[in-house]
């Protein structure tokens, strides 16, 4: 059976949407990224202490991963290293970089922190999904100018095809300095009771992206 | 199957601009870890840099103009032109894909008030040098290059493209530098991987580029050297600390000798940055997957630790050391410092090499090992 789109989850503005569905709408008084992330956090109950040390890149991929993954059957193949993750992103680690360079700028007031330095990788917010949830499987991090489904369909398409992931979480995160949005998508090849949901086809992926926007 | 080949390398390091003038320093006994002052400490760090004279006149031949790239991008453009000249076949068709790997890109930019995007960087490099494709950019912190050839590996055999150019590339920076002593990771003296008395990384930087080729192609020997198979794992352990078991690094090398069929390796490329953790992960890794008696060297004591470049640079040098059979020694290594021994190799010699392992390891858990081979 070939693999097959079983989900997608989608952060814009201060909206969030699971499987096209609008589920959690920030309000006026969540203005920055990682106040609205936050508070989308404690809307849906998360217990996940570590998510308060996270910069705002992987708490933007954290909650995106969070939302998404419950709705599909990766808990059932983690942990052997079935499940890849394969993301992309524009800025890399941008706004952590900016912080991280502030407290170097300056020999005077020479203050880099550990805790700060670690988030200046895009790759962490794989990390940080992988501990999360166990994902031990293929990882790769590819930028891109915007979000631009072909690499992520082959790559991830060669995965599955040869055997060496059974799912995999694809898709998109990016925090810039004037916008920030996700969009994770989960392939799979789908068990016989679960009905396919989407073709695992640039075209499917590009139009489950623009979705939300209409919603 | 189709079968992906090295079909050739340039290595840009400050031991040489070839991958054959690197080795032979290399073999020589040099290093490119010097002592450097930063702005921030009175105290010297041992890192390797690439002498900026030296970087222009190797450029300026090239017939861009200097003044409108970056060091990295002298660097990258160097190690990637030197790659295509030693193939006999054009890789500036839509047949061919460039693959560009770095952590950290133009982060150095971000001090004067520019903003490095890694995209821009890699698209620069790949008009510099004339590909037709947009290239795919890779940014896995210190697995980036090899994960890139783990990536354009699979996109050969998957038969979109019939040539792959793998860069990895990037530079000693106060960014990097300051955090990695902050992380209290940094060996202020050269660095000793896998001995008892090391204290931690050295920095370095350097470009390598990597042309690889499923296409029948003439002037390839029947002694090429196949990319056999690679995989990367995640340790879904800690985004900073190495899994204590070796977990993540022993999936990926398992995978990759399953994958293989087994029989022998003949040496290992490790990854050797001479953290502590590091290296004590790498030798209870290849002690599970019983590759503890194989021969392995750590290149970090000759170019430092070249993050997103080093598993490419080092993967060059180990390939060269096959076509040449003769080992490259574990610089800095005289005891054993692991609680599980490993065997760094002492001296240059000669060897019949078959079977080369490279592994490396990075922040967020990451792993990735690749498997080369002399085609029978």
């Amino acid at each position: 059976m070939q693999p097959h789109i079983t989900a997608s989850c989608a952060i814009r503005g201060n909206q969030i949407f699971v499987n096209g569905t609008l589920v959690y709408q920030g309000t006026a008084d969540t203005p920055d990224l990682a106040a609205f992330l936050v508070a989308a956090y404690r809307h849906f109950g998360l217990q996940y202490p570590k998510f308060f040390k996270m910069d705002a890149l992987c708490k933007l991929a954290f909650l995106t991963a969070e939302l998404l993954l419950p709705t599909t059957s990766l808990a059932a193949r983690r942990g052997a290293g079935e499940v890849g993750v394969v993301l992309a992103n524009r800025s890399s680690s941008l706004l952590t970089d900016l912080v991280h360079q502030q407290s170097i700028q300056e020999p005077a007031a020479h203050l880099p922190s550990p805790a700060v330095f670690v988030y200046t990788l895009p790759n962490i917010a794989i990390g940080e999904i992988s501990i999360r949830h166990q994902l031990t499987g293929e990882n790769t991090l590819f930028v891109a100018d915007s979000f631009e489904p072909e690499a992520l369909v082959a790559y991830a398409g060669e995965l599955l095809a040869e055997g060496s992931c059974q799912a995999c979480l694809c898709g998109w995160f990016e925090a810039g300095l004037t916008s920030h949005e996700a969009f994770f998508y989960v392939v799979e090849v789908p068990a016989p009771e679960v009905p396919a949901r989407h073709p695992h086809h640039t075209s499917a992926i590009e139009a489950l992206y623009t979705q939300p926007l209409y919603s | 199957m189709k079968k992906v080949l090295y079909a050739a390398s340039t290595c840009v390091t400050p031991l040489g601009f070839t991958t054959a003038a690197t080795f032979e320093a290399v073999q020589a006994g040099q290093t490119g870890l010097r002592p450097h002052w930063f702005d921030f400490s009175d105290e010297s760090f041992a890192a390797a840099t690439i002498d900026e004279t030296w970087l222009a006149e190797a450029f300026a031949p090239l017939g861009h103009s200097a003044a409108d790239y970056s060091k990295l991008e002298k660097m990258s453009i160097l190690a990637v032109t030197g790659a295509m000249s030693r193939v006999a076949f054009s890789l500036t068709g839509p047949d061919t894909l460039l693959v560009y790997c770095s952590a950290k890109g133009n982060i150095s930019h971000l001090a004067v008030g520019g903003t490095p995007y890694l995209a821009q960087l890699a698209r620069t490099v790949a008009r510099a040098c004339g590909f037709a494709n947009e290239p795919l950019v890779i940014s896995n912190a210190c697995i980036s290059s090899l994960q890139g050839l783990v990536v354009a590996r699979r996109l050969l055999k998957a038969g979109r493209y019939q040539h792959a150019v793998v860069v990895g590339a990037d530079e000693v920076t106060k960014f990097t530098l300051s955090g990695f002593h902050a992380f209290n990771a940094l060996s202020r003296q050269p660095c000793l991987p896998f001995d008892a008395a090391r204290e931690g990384i050295n920095l370095g930087e350097a470009a390598a580029a990597m042309v690889l080729t499923v296409g029948p192609v003439e002037g390839l020997s029947a002694g090429a050297v196949e990319v056999v198979t690679g995989f990367s794992t995640n340790d879904a352990h800690h985004i900073s600390a190495p899994s204590r078991t070796g977990e993540g690094l022993y999936q990926a090398v398992t995978k990759v000798l399953q994958q293989a069929g087994g029989g022998p390796v003949d040496f290992i490329g490790a990854h050797g940055t001479a953290t502590r953790y590091n290296d004590e992960m790498e030798a209870q890794a290849f002690h599970r997957a019983g590759l503890h008696e194989v021969p392995l060297h750590s290149l970090k004591g000759y170019f430092g630790h070249t993050l997103g470049a080093a598993g490419l640079l080092e993967a060059a040098l180990g390939i060269e050391s096959m076509q040449r059979s003769e080992l490259i020694s574990s610089r800095g290594y005289t005891t054993c410092g692991t609680s599980l021994p490993v065997r760094p190799i002492r001296q240059r010699a000669p060897a019949e090499l078959r079977r080369f392992l490279k592994t490396s390891s990075g922040f967020g858990g990451c792993n990735a090992a690749v498997l080369f081979a002399k085609a029978a």
